[in-house]
C-alpha cells in the first residue's frame, strides 16, 4: 500500500480511525481513508476491530452497574 | 426501600425518630462494605492512583450513607453508587489537574507506533482475523480479559481512555481536566486503542479464530 493521491500509510489511516470516533473528519481526510480502506485488507481488520472494541467497552460499561454479586 | 418521610413527627417520641432516620443507614452500611471492592476497581482503572481512588470511593460512600433515601425505589444498589462514584471522580480529576498535566510526560511511549508500524508506516504484523468476535460479548471472561487490558494500559493513556469510553466524558471535557491539545489527545487514544487490541489479540482472539 504505497503512493497514490493522498494515500495514507496504516499508521495514519488507523489514527484517522480512531478520531472519526469523536469527530467528524475533513473532506481530504475521509476520501483517503475510503481509498487506503478499499486497497488495504490489514486496515479494514483493523476498523472491525475498533468496531468490536467500541461495542465491548458499551457493553462493560453496563456490566459495571450491574451487581453480578447480589 | 424503608420510608424515611417524617410524617405525624408531633407523635413519635425522639427516640422513636432517631431510629427511623438512622436504620436505613445500619442497613446500607454492610452492602457498601460488600460492593466496595468493585467501586475501588473502577476508581483505580480510571485515577490511577491508589490514594485519589480510595478519596472518591470514601466520598461516594459517604453521600450514599448521608443520603440514603436518594435510593429509595431505586432497584440496583451499585448502579446508583456507580452513578454517584462517576462524579466524585470526575471531581477528583479536576482537583489533580495539575499534577495530572505534570506526570503526562511519564507514559510518553513514541516507541510503540515504531514496533507496531514500519518506517512508511505499514503493519509489520497486520491485524489477525477475530473470527467470530460478537460471541466473545455474551462472555463473562472476555470482560475480564478487558479489564485486564485496560489495567495494562499506561497511566496518562488508561485515564484517557477510561474519561472517554467509561465516564463517556467529550474530548473537549477531557483536555480541559487534563490540561492536554486535542492533537495530543488523539494521539494517545490512538496509542491506548492500538495496545488494547494487541492485547485483546493476544490474550483472548488467538486460538478462537479457527
Amino acid at each position: 500500500m504505497k503512493g497514490g493521491w493522498g494515500m495514507r500509510s496504516c499508521r495514519e489511516a488507523s489514527a484517522l480511525m480512531v478520531r472519526a470516533e469523536g469527530e467528524r473528519l475533513a473532506w481530504g481526510d475521509r476520501l483517503a481513508l475510503a481509498v487506503h480502506l478499499r486497497l488495504c485488507s490489514g486496515c479494514r481488520q483493523f476498523e472491525g476491530q475498533m468496531r468490536l472494541m467500541t461495542q465491548a467497552t458499551q457493553r462493560w460499561r453496563q456490566y459495571s452497574e450491574r451487581d453480578l454479586d447480589a | 426501600m424503608r420510608d424515611t418521610t417524617q410524617s405525624g413527627i408531633g407523635e413519635r417520641s425522639l427516640h422513636c425518630r432517631a431510629f427511623h432516620r438512622v436504620s436505613p443507614m445500619t442497613d446500607l452500611a454492610p452492602e457498601l462494605e460488600r460492593l466496595r471492592p468493585q467501586l475501588l476497581k473502577f476508581a483505580l482503572l480510571q485515577l490511577r492512583n491508589p490514594t485519589w481512588a480510595e478519596d472518591a470511593v470514601s466520598e461516594t460512600l459517604l453521600a450514599a450513607l448521608e443520603k440514603p433515601q436518594a435510593f429509595a425505589g431505586r432497584s440496583q444498589l451499585k448502579s446508583w453508587l456507580i452513578g454517584i462514584l462517576k462524579h466524585k471522580l470526575v471531581d477528583q480529576i479536576r482537583r489533580q489537574t495539575k499534577e495530572l498535566s505534570t506526570t503526562s510526560a511519564d507514559d510518553e511511549d513514541g516507541s510503540l507506533e515504531d514496533q507496531l508500524f514500519t518506517q512508511d508506516g505499514h503493519w509489520r504484523d497486520a491485524p489477525h482475523d477475530w473470527g467470530n468476535p460478537e460471541q466473545s460479548l455474551n462472555q463473562v471472561e472476555f470482560f475480564r480479559v478487558l479489564e485486564a487490558c485496560v489495567d495494562k494500559l499506561p497511566g496518562q493513556q488508561g485515564r484517557l481512555f477510561m474519561m472517554r469510553e467509561w465516564l463517556e466524558l467529550d474530548t473537549d471535557e477531557i483536555c480541559k481536566q487534563l490540561a492536554i491539545t486535542p492533537t495530543n489527545l488523539w494521539v494517545m487514544l490512538h496509542r491506548a486503542r492500538l495496545k488494547l487490541r494487541e492485547c485483546l489479540e493476544i490474550q483472548w482472539f488467538n486460538g478462537r479464530s479457527a
